[in-house]
């Protein structure tokens, strides 16, 4: 069996018993592989060490069901092996920020906050992408003018933004293209296709939106692939990089920088930025 | 130096591969270790892992020490010793020791680890090219040691390197020895 299939099989075992008392040993017994091994390998496939993964995988779905139950926060931290709730508080505040009571009042997941199992198509895209070379980068403001979109990159899209461009007597954007993508207070994802206009360029007429991409600090991670994959990459950023990292997402919005109009082809490369900030020791 | 006292033969074994038990006397080790998961920073094969970094904080220190540490075995032989702790199996978080053979335990600095490992018996595996990468330990347990007929205690093994091993950048001309000890 593959390191791929062994390791695919890894995170199922992991996910099928995240109520259970298992061990990393207990993982890597079932796929075959001894303990150091299974640890490098893990690693290097998932970008998180096993017990990492088992221990925010089962803060995750506690947090979840925190949300969707009245049951007593320790029921639910026994539930998950957190066998004291001081322990269950400290690796919710280490993966969430918060401790279950607050996390609990507050009611509700914020963008992307709860991390996703992951899949083979994770790891293959984990692969794939490698080497990534997500950097922390201060961006100066930057004003979009564009068309709202169901949140893809279709050539009607495209079609919308040139035509309305035109008729707004825009210059050419000079392959400048951006697609802005935000989350509402009530969870609503919204997006935008946008072209980058010097500050003044009148958005007023027809069915343009403008808005300005503030200055401040971002992560920057290269999508490389096909656009389907852009899930995988946003989980990349959400769940995988950033939680391992001095930064969090700030702001529940990401903007893709195309560069020119992206074309759907396995190999092409964007610039996707996520708003962040310093973690507060 | 290791006392074989018995070769035998090894059939289920690949061609490459060489084993024998031998009787050895306490190891005294002095050296650099780290307790954790080695691989939180990078997974695979890379030398910017916990492991490697050890390695080069220790070799670093050992070239620079002054005095040079003393009861030093001369001869230019490394260790690493793995040794698992009661939450290993839990948490996948080991320790690793790098570190070289000293003749008696006498006052070392404090910034240095000393340790004895027992005597007693041990197997003996040498591991050439790939095997070094391959996952050696899972055969150890399921096809080496059962072939030998004996069990081990979980709770250390032993890398020696020495001239053969030439780095994990020619991996495939370095061989090296794993010490496992024996159930006595």
């Amino acid at each position: 069996m593959s390191d791929l299939a062994s390791m695919a099989q890894a995170v199922d075992f992991i996910e099928a018993r995240l109520r259970d008392p298992i061990g990393v040993g207990d993982v890597a017994a079932a796929v075959a592989y001894s303990l150091y091994h299974f640890c490098r390998t893990f690693k290097a496939w998932t970008h998180f060490t096993p017990y990492d993964y088992l221990m925010r995988r089962r803060v995750s779905e506690a947090a979840r069901e925190l949300l969707d139950s009245d049951r007593k926060i320790i029921d639910i931290a026994l539930d998950y092996q957190f066998n004291a709730p001081e322990t269950f508080s400290r690796a919710f505040k280490r993966v969430l920020g918060m401790q279950p009571n607050q996390w609990r009042k507050q009611g509700r997941a914020g963008y992307r906050q709860l991390m996703p199992r992951l899949t083979e198509a994770h790891l293959e895209h984990l692969q794939h992408g490698a080497p990534w070379q997500p950097a922390i980068v201060e961006h100066p403001a930057l004003n979009l003018i564009g068309v709202m979109t169901l949140g893809d990159d279709a050539p009607a899209a495209w079609e919308a933004l040139r035509r309305e461009w035109t008729a707004c007597g825009l210059a050419d954007a000079g392959g400048e293209f951006y697609g802005w993508t935000w989350c509402a207070a009530n969870g609503t994802v919204t997006a935008a296709l946008a072209a980058r206009v010097e500050s003044g360029a009148n958005a007023e007429a027809g069915a343009l939106v403008a808005k300005t991409l503030p200055a401040r600090t971002y992560l920057r991670v290269p999508h490389r692939g096909a656009a389907r994959n852009l899930a995988l990459t946003l989980d990349y950023a959400y769940h995988i990089w950033l939680p391992q990292s001095d930064y969090r997402a700030a702001l529940p919005w990401y903007v893709e920088h195309y560069g020119a109009p992206p074309n759907r082809s396995a190999d092409s490369l964007w610039d996707i930025y996520f708003p962040v900030g310093r973690v507060e020791l | 130096m290791p006392v074989p006292y018995s070769l035998i033969p090894t059939p289920c074994f690949e061609e490459t591969m060489q084993s024998k038990l031998v009787e050895i006397p306490p190891l005294r080790l002095v050296g650099f270790d780290f307790f954790g998961d080695p691989f939180r920073s990078y997974g695979g094969w890379t030398e910017e892992n916990e492991i490697g970094r050890l390695w080069v904080r220790w070799m670093t220190y050992m070239d620079a020490v002054q005095p040079p540490l003393p009861y030093l075995v001369p001869q230019p032989v490394w260790y690493e010793v793995h040794v698992y702790h009661p939450e290993t199996l839990q948490t996948g978080e080991f320790e690793v020791f790098a570190d070289v053979e000293v003749s008696t335990l006498g006052e070392f600095p404090p910034e240095v680890v000393v340790k004895t490992l027992p005597g007693g018996r041990y197997a003996v595996f040498t591991l050439a090219g790939q095997e070094i990468v391959s996952d050696w330990t899972w055969q150890l347990d399921h096809e080496w040691l059962p072939a030998l007929g004996v069990e081990r205690c979980t709770t250390y093994s032993i890398q020696r390197y020495d001239a053969r091993f030439k780095g994990m950048h020619a991996v495939d001309e370095s061989e090296l020895d794993v010490y496992i000890p024996l159930l006595q």
